[in-house]
C-alpha cells in the first residue's frame, strides 16, 4: 500500500492528483470549522460584492458569502457520489466477475441484458424516479449506483473474462473447487486494482452529472450551498458578477480532474490496461 | 459474414424490444395513470371513469403493451391528452432537432477526437500530448451549462455572430436553423472531443507498445508506414465501441444544452413529459433514445467488421 | 475585424428576422404547450390574447374603467342594472360587425360549467343580458354591484363574436378571431405564435406590422434573448438582472410600483395548514421589509401584509405585520408544533425573484422553529401540474381592483381560489361590500376582509412589488403602467440598421 502510494506520488500527475482529492475532502470536512461565516446567512446589506478582504470571493445575490458556500458546497456532491460509486462498483464488479468467471450461455444472455440496460437513458430513469420519490440522496444514490454499476459491469466482466483464461483458475475449475472460494481466492484478488480504478474514474464522472442534476432542480435543493447548484442559479450574472459562477465552477472542476489524475496514475501505477478500463 | 450481420440485428431487435418492456412495466408501477395525470382534480367519479372507458385503460396490461407495441412498430404511438396532440406530430420535428443537433456534434467531433487522439498517442508526454490531454480534461470537468452560458456571452452577446436561443419559426429550413444550432453543438462536441480523445490516445498508446508494433520497428519499417498500417486500424476497433457509448451517454448533455438555448428537442420535451406525467409521451421518447443507442452500437459493430477483416471470422 | 463566410451568412440570417417591423415578445410557456386563445380558458394564452381580443372597458391612467368597446354606461341607483352604450362600426377580424349580441355571449359564456373558467367565480354575480338594440346592451345583476364595471374591466373579460363560436356559451372558442389590433396568423405556442396588425382596428393602425410572441420557457435564456437582440422585450426582470441592462444605450428599463405580487400559498383544507394558527405563525416570522431588500432591492417593493389590494387601490386596509417570532413560536406551540414544524413547500422559477423569496423565507421561518424544504420544479408547465396541486406552493399575480382579487382568489366558489378559502362569512362579506352604495362604509367592509386574511388566510403576500421591465430602446411607446394595461397598438419600433 505504501509501496503504491509512493509510486503514485511520484509521477507530478499523481502528486497533483492526491494533493486535489484530499484537499477537497478534507475542505469538505473541515468546512463547518474553517468556513468565516455561515453559508446560509443572508444579508440585504451585501449583496453581489465583488472579492475583499472580508468576502475572499465576493457575496451571491442573497449577500451569502461565497468563500464560505464553496467550502460547505462539495459536501452533499461528495457524499451523494461517494456513496452512489461505492453501491455501483460493488454490485458491478460483483456481477461482473460472476458472469466473466461463469462464462458460457448464462453470461452470454446476461450481457444481451445488460445491453439492453446500457442502451436506457439513465437520465429519463432517474427523473421518472425523482418524480414519484422526490429527489433526494433515497432516490439518487440508488439510482445512479445502479445505471453505473451496469457499466462497472461491463467493464470488470471482459477483465475477468481474462483473468479467468488463466492457467491458475482453470487449475481451480479442474480441482473441482467451489465457484465462490473461485470468485473470491482467485478472482478477486487479481481484479481488484482495475476496480479500484474504475470506481475511481465513475464516481468523478457521477459528480459532474449531479451538478448537472442541479441544474435542473433534481439535484441539491436550497438552501443547502452546492456547486452545481450555486452555478445554475447564478449563471445568468456571468457579465456582471463572474466571481459568483466562477469559483464555484473552478471548486467542482478541481475535484474531478483531481480524482481523475489520481485513478490514472494508481492505473498506472499499478500497471493497468488503460484501454480497457476506459470504457465508459 | 451476412450470418454475423443478421445476428448484430436480431440482437439489436432484442434490446429494443427488452427495453420497451421495462418502460412499460416502469410506467404501469407509477401512481396515477394517464387519465388522473391530466384530469388532475376532476380525476373522480364518472369523468374519471369515462377517460379509463375511453382510453381503454380498463383493460389488462398485457393487452394494451401488445397494443402500444403493435402501434410503435407502424410508427404510431398514441396521442398525448396533456398536449392535446397526436405523439408523432409533437416528437417527429423535435427528433429532427434533437438529431441535427447531435448528428452535426457527432460529424464534428469524432474525425477530429480520432485524429487529435491519435497526435497525442503517438507523441506520448510530449508537449503536444500534454496540453491536448489538459485541454481535453478541462472540457470534462467544466459542466455543459457554464460552458454554454460562457458561449452565449461571448459569442451571442458581446460579439453578437450567433443567435443566445433558438427561435424556431414556422416554415424554417436547414439553412435558418443553422447559426442556431452552432454554439449548441461547440458545446456537445466539446464534451464528445475530449472523451473520444482521450479513449483513443490510451488505445493509440496500447498498440504502440504491443509485439507486433515492436516487431516492425526491428525490422525497419518506418514510423509513419507503422502508424498508418498498424497502429491507426488496431486502435481503431476498441474505440469503436467507446465511441458508441460515449454518443449514447450524451443524452444528459444533451437535456442540459437544450434547456439553455432554449433549443427545441427531445430532451426538454422529455423533461415536459416527466413533470407533465405524460405517460404515453415518455414510453416513446424512452424508446426513440434506445433505438439511437442501439442503432449506433449497430453501426459501431459494422464499422468494426469493416475494419479489421479478421472478426469476421472470429464472429464472436 | 474579419469574419468568415459562415459567419457572414449566420449574420445575414440572423438580422432578416429581426426585421423593424415586428415585435418580438417572448412568453414563459406557463402551460407547457396547452396555451389557449380563449380569453376565459383555464389556460389562456396571455400574451396573445391581450392583443387579440378587447374588452367593454380598460383601465385609465388613474386606474379606474375608462372607454374601450364600451364608450359609456350608467346604472340604475340600486347598481343592480348597468346599461353598456357600445362603439359603433367596430368589426371583428373577420368582418362581422362587433354588436349587443356579442356582449351578451361573452358575458354569459363566463359563467359556463363546462368551460370552468377562472372568471366564473366572480361574473357569476351576472343574471342576464339584456339586448336592448344593436348598440345597447343591459346587465342585470343578481345583486347590486356599486364597481361593476371593474369586473369587466378584467384583463379575460373580452368581446368574442358570437357567431364564430357558434353562439354556445358551453364550448371554448379558441378561433381567435376578435376586435383587437392584432389578429392571429399561426398559432404555435411551443415555438414562435404570429400576429400581424388588423388594419380595421377601430382604434386607429397599430404600430408596427407583426408580432411574434415566442416560447422561452427559462428566465435567463429570455434575459439572453434579449442581450443578444433576438427579442424586443421582456417583463418580470429581476434585482440582479437589471445591472445587466441598466446603463446600456441599447436598452431601456421601467420600474413601476404595482399591485403584482409574488408569494407563497398555503392550501387550508391540507394538514398542517388546515389550523389558521399554523398559517399565521408562518406568516408572522417573516420580516417582510428584509426580505423585500434581499428579493427586490432598495425601492423595489413596497410591504403588505398578506392582503393582496395594493397601496394604490382606493380599498386598501391600513394594517400591521411586524415579524413576531416569539408570537409565532406561540401559536406553533398551541398547534402543537412546540418541537418545530417541517413542511414542503413547491417553487420554480416562475415570476421574479419566486426563488429566492422562497430561500429567504426559508431562512426566516428557521427561527421561529419552523423547517422549509424546497422542491423545485420546473417553470415550463408549472402552472398547470404544480400550482393549486401542492399544499404549500408559490404564486404569482398581476395587479387586480379590490373586489376582483378578493373575489377571485378568495371567495369559496372561485376558479382560481389557490387557498382553498372556504369561509361562509367571507363570501358574504364580499356579497355585503359589493352591495354597499356608500364608498366609506364599502371601504370599511372591504377592510374588514382583508384583515381577515391577515388573521386567518393562507396567502403569504410579503410586498407588493415593481414590475421591472426592460426593452430595446428602438422601441417606444410603453407606457410606465402596469402590465395589463401596456397597450401594445400604440408601440412603435424605429428601424433597424442592421
Amino acid at each position: 500500500m505504501l509501496n503504491l502510494l509512493a509510486t503514485v506520488v511520484s509521477r507530478p500527475s499523481g502528486a497533483i492528483g492526491l494533493t486535489l482529492t484530499l484537499a477537497h475532502v478534507f475542505m469538505a470536512l473541515l468546512a463547518p470549522l474553517i468556513a468565516p461565516f455561515d453559508p446560509t446567512m443572508q444579508n440585504a446589506d451585501t449583496i453581489l460584492l465583488a472579492p475583499s478582504a472580508e468576502h475572499w470571493m465576493g457575496t451571491d445575490t442573497l449577500g451569502r458569502d461565497i468563500f464560505s458556500r464553496v467550502l460547505h458546497g462539495g459536501r452533499l456532491a461528495i457524499a451523494v457520489t461517494f456513496a452512489a460509486a461505492v453501491v455501483a462498483t460493488t454490485w458491478g464488479s460483483f456481477a461482473g466477475i460472476f458472469f466473466g468467471t461463469v462464462g458460457g450461455r448464462i453470461d452470454e444472455f446476461s450481457m444481451r441484458i445488460v445491453d439492453a440496460f446500457l442502451s436506457m437513458p439513465w437520465l429519463l430513469f432517474l427523473l421518472l424516479i425523482i418524480s414519484i420519490g422526490g429527489a433526494g440522496p433515497a432516490t439518487i444514490i440508488p439510482t445512479l449506483g445502479f445505471f453505473y454499476g451496469v457499466a462497472v459491469l461491463r467493464v470488470i466482466r471482459g477483465a475477468a473474462m481474462q483473468v479467468a483464461a488463466r492457467d491458475f483458475v482453470t487449475a481451480a475449475k479442474a480441482r473441482g473447487e467451489k465457484l465462490w472460494p473461485i470468485l473470491s481466492r482467485e478472482m478477486f484478488p487479481n481484479l481488484s486494482d482495475i476496480i479500484l480504478v474504475e470506481g475511481a474514474m465513475r464516481w468523478s464522472w457521477m459528480l459532474l452529472a449531479f451538478s448537472s442534476l442541479s441544474f435542473l432542480g433534481f439535484g441539491a435543493t436550497p438552501p443547502t450551498p452546492d456547486w452545481g447548484l450555486m452555478v445554475a442559479q447564478e449563471r445568468g450574472l456571468l457579465a456582471t458578477a463572474p466571481w459568483a459562477v466562477f469559483w464555484p465552477c473552478l471548486a467542482l472542476s478541481s475535484l474531478i480532474i483531481g480524482i481523475n489524475l489520481l485513478a490514472d496514475a494508481i492505473g498506472k501505477a499499478l500497471g493497468l490496461d488503460r484501454a480497457s478500463a476506459m470504457a465508459v | 459474414m451476412i450470418g454475423l450481420i443478421l445476428r448484430r440485428f436480431g440482437f439489436a431487435a432484442f434490446t429494443i424490444g427488452f427495453v420497451s418492456l421495462i418502460m412499460f412495466a416502469a410506467v404501469e408501477a407509477l401512481p396515477g395513470n394517464v387519465c388522473t395525470s391530466f384530469l388532475q382534480r376532476f380525476a373522480q367519479g364518472p369523468r374519471l371513469e369515462r377517460c379509463i372507458e375511453q382510453q381503454g385503460l380498463n383493460r389488462p396490461a398485457i393487452e394494451r403493451y401488445a397494443d402500444w407495441v403493435g402501434g410503435a412498430v407502424q410508427g404510431d404511438f398514441g396521442y398525448s391528452l396533456k398536449k392535446r396532440k397526436p405523439i408523432n406530430e409533437l416528437i417527429g420535428e423535435r427528433f429532427a432537432n434533437t438529431a441535427l443537433l447531435g448528428g452535426l456534434a457527432a460529424l464534428l467531433a469524432i474525425p477530429l477526437a480520432v485524429f487529435l487522439g491519435i497526435a497525442a498517442g503517438v507523441r506520448r508526454d510530449k508537449p503536444l500530448d500534454l496540453s491536448l490531454s489538459g485541454a481535453a480534461m478541462l472540457a470534462m470537468t467544466i459542466p455543459e451549462f457554464v460552458t454554454a452560458t460562457a458561449l452565449i456571452y461571448v459569442f451571442a452577446i458581446v460579439l453578437q455572430w450567433f443567435p443566445a436561443v433558438t427561435i424556431m419559426r414556422s416554415g424554417m429550413g436547414f439553412m435558418d436553423m443553422l447559426p442556431n444550432i452552432v454554439l449548441p453543438v461547440l458545446v456537445l462536441s466539446a464534451v464528445l472531443i475530449a472523451h473520444i480523445m482521450r479513449m483513443m490516445r490510451a488505445s493509440v498508446i496500447d498498440v504502440m507498445a504491443s509485439d507486433y508494433v515492436q516487431m516492425a520497428r526491428l525490422k525497419g519499417v518506418p514510423e509513419r508506414e507503422i502508424i498508418r498500417r498498424h497502429v491507426v486500424p488496431n486502435a481503431m476497433i476498441p474505440a469503436l465501441n467507446v465511441i458508441a457509448l460515449t454518443v449514447a451517454w450524451l443524452l444528459a448533455g444533451v437535456v442540459v444544452v437544450e434547456k439553455v438555448f432554449n433549443y427545441p428537442g427531445l430532451g426538454t420535451l422529455m423533461i415536459q413529459a416527466i413533470y407533465d406525467r405524460d405517460l404515453p409521451l415518455v414510453q416513446a421518447i424512452a424508446l426513440i433514445f434506445s433505438v439511437i443507442y442501439v442503432g449506433v452500437n449497430l453501426l459501431a459493430d459494422l464499422a468494426a467488421l469493416m475494419i479489421d477483416p479478421r472478426l469476421r471470422r472470429k464472429g464472436h | 475585424m474579419k469574419k468568415s463566410l459562415l459567419l457572414s451568412a449566420a449574420i445575414a440570417l440572423a438580422s432578416t428576422a429581426a426585421s423593424a417591423e415586428t415585435l418580438r415578445i417572448p412568453h414563459e410557456l406557463g402551460y407547457g404547450g396547452s396555451e389557449s386563445l380563449d380569453p376565459i380558458s383555464p389556460q389562456r394564452f396571455y400574451e396573445a390574447i391581450q392583443n387579440m381580443y378587447s374588452r367593454l372597458v380598460r383601465q385609465g391612467d388613474d386606474g379606474r374603467p375608462s372607454p374601450d368597446l364600451a364608450l359609456s354606461w350608467d346604472a340604475t341607483p340600486d347598481a343592480k342594472e348597468w346599461t353598456f352604450k357600445l362603439r359603433p362600426g367596430v368589426t371583428f377580424h373577420n368582418g362581422n360587425a362587433f354588436t349587443a349580441q356579442d356582449v351578451a355571449f361573452s358575458l354569459m359564456r363566463t359563467q359556463s360549467e363546462t368551460i370552468d373558467s377562472p372568471t366564473k367565480g366572480v361574473m357569476e354575480i351576472i343574471d342576464r343580458v339584456e339586448v336592448v338594440d344593436d348598440m345597447t346592451a343591459k346587465v342585470v345583476l343578481k345583486q347590486t354591484h356599486a364597481d361593476f364595471p371593474l369586473l369587466v374591466m378584467d384583463y379575460r373579460i373580452k368581446m368574442l363574436d358570437a357567431e364564430t363560436c357558434g353562439n354556445d356559451l358551453d364550448a371554448l372558442c379558441e378561433s381567435g378571431v376578435g376586435t383587437g389590433p392584432y389578429k392571429l396568423v399561426e398559432l404555435d405556442a411551443l415555438g414562435t405564435t404570429t400576429l400581424e396588425r388588423f388594419d380595421g382596428y377601430y382604434g386607429g393602425t397599430p404600430g408596427v406590422q407583426n408580432m411574434e410572441l415566442i416560447a422561452i420557457a427559462d428566465q435567463n435564456a429570455r434575459v439572453a434573448a434579449l442581450q443578444a437582440g433576438q427579442v424586443d422585450f421582456i417583463y418580470a426582470l429581476s434585482a440582479e438582472q437589471v445591472p445587466l441592462f441598466a446603463n446600456n444605450p441599447n436598452f431601456t428599463v421601467q420600474s413601476v410600483p404595482t399591485g403584482r405580487w409574488v408569494g407563497m400559498v398555503m392550501n387550508t383544507t391540507i394538514a398542517p395548514f388546515d389550523d389558521a394558527r399554523v398559517r399565521k405563525a408562518i406568516r408572522m416570522s417573516a420580516d417582510r421589509d428584509a426580505l423585500g431588500k434581499l428579493v427586490y432591492g432598495q425601492g423595489g417593493f413596497i410591504t403588505t401584509c398578506d392582503h393582496p389590494v395594493w397601496s394604490g387601490d382606493q380599498y386598501r386596509a391600513d394594517l400591521n405585520c411586524d415579524r413576531d417570532i416569539e408570537g409565532a413560536k406561540a401559536l406553533l406551540a398551541e398547534a402543537g408544533y412546540a418541537d418545530g414544524l417541517t413542511v414542503e413547500l413547491f417553487v420554480s422559477d416562475i415570476s421574479e425573484g419566486a426563488v429566492k423569496m422562497a430561500e429567504v423565507l426559508q431562512n426566516q421561518a428557521k427561527d421561529a422553529g419552523i423547517t422549509i424544504e424546497l422542491v423545485q420544479a420546473p417553470a415550463d408547465g408549472y402552472w398547470g401540474d404544480v400550482w393549486m396541486k401542492e399544499a404549500f406552493f408559490a404564486t404569482g399575480w398581476s395587479q387586480r381592483p379590490a373586489d376582483q382579487i378578493l373575489n377571485e382568489a378568495y371567495r369559496s366558489t372561485a376558479a382560481w381560489n389557490e387557498t382553498a378559502w372556504n369561509s361562509a362569512d367571507f363570501d358574504a362579506g364580499l356579497d355585503a361590500a359589493r352591495g354597499e352604495l356608500d364608498f366609506d362604509k364599502r371601504k370599511a367592509l372591504y377592510g374588514e376582509l382583508q384583515k381577515e386574511l391577515w388573521e386567518n388566510g393562507g396567502s403569504f403576500i410579503p410586498v407588493h412589488l415593481n414590475t421591472v421591465r426592460a426593452f430595446s430602446s428602438k422601441l417606444s411607446g410603453i407606457e410606465p403602467v402596469e402590465d395589463f394595461s401596456i397597450r401594445y397598438e400604440n408601440v412603435t419600433k424605429a428601424g433597424n440598421e442592421g
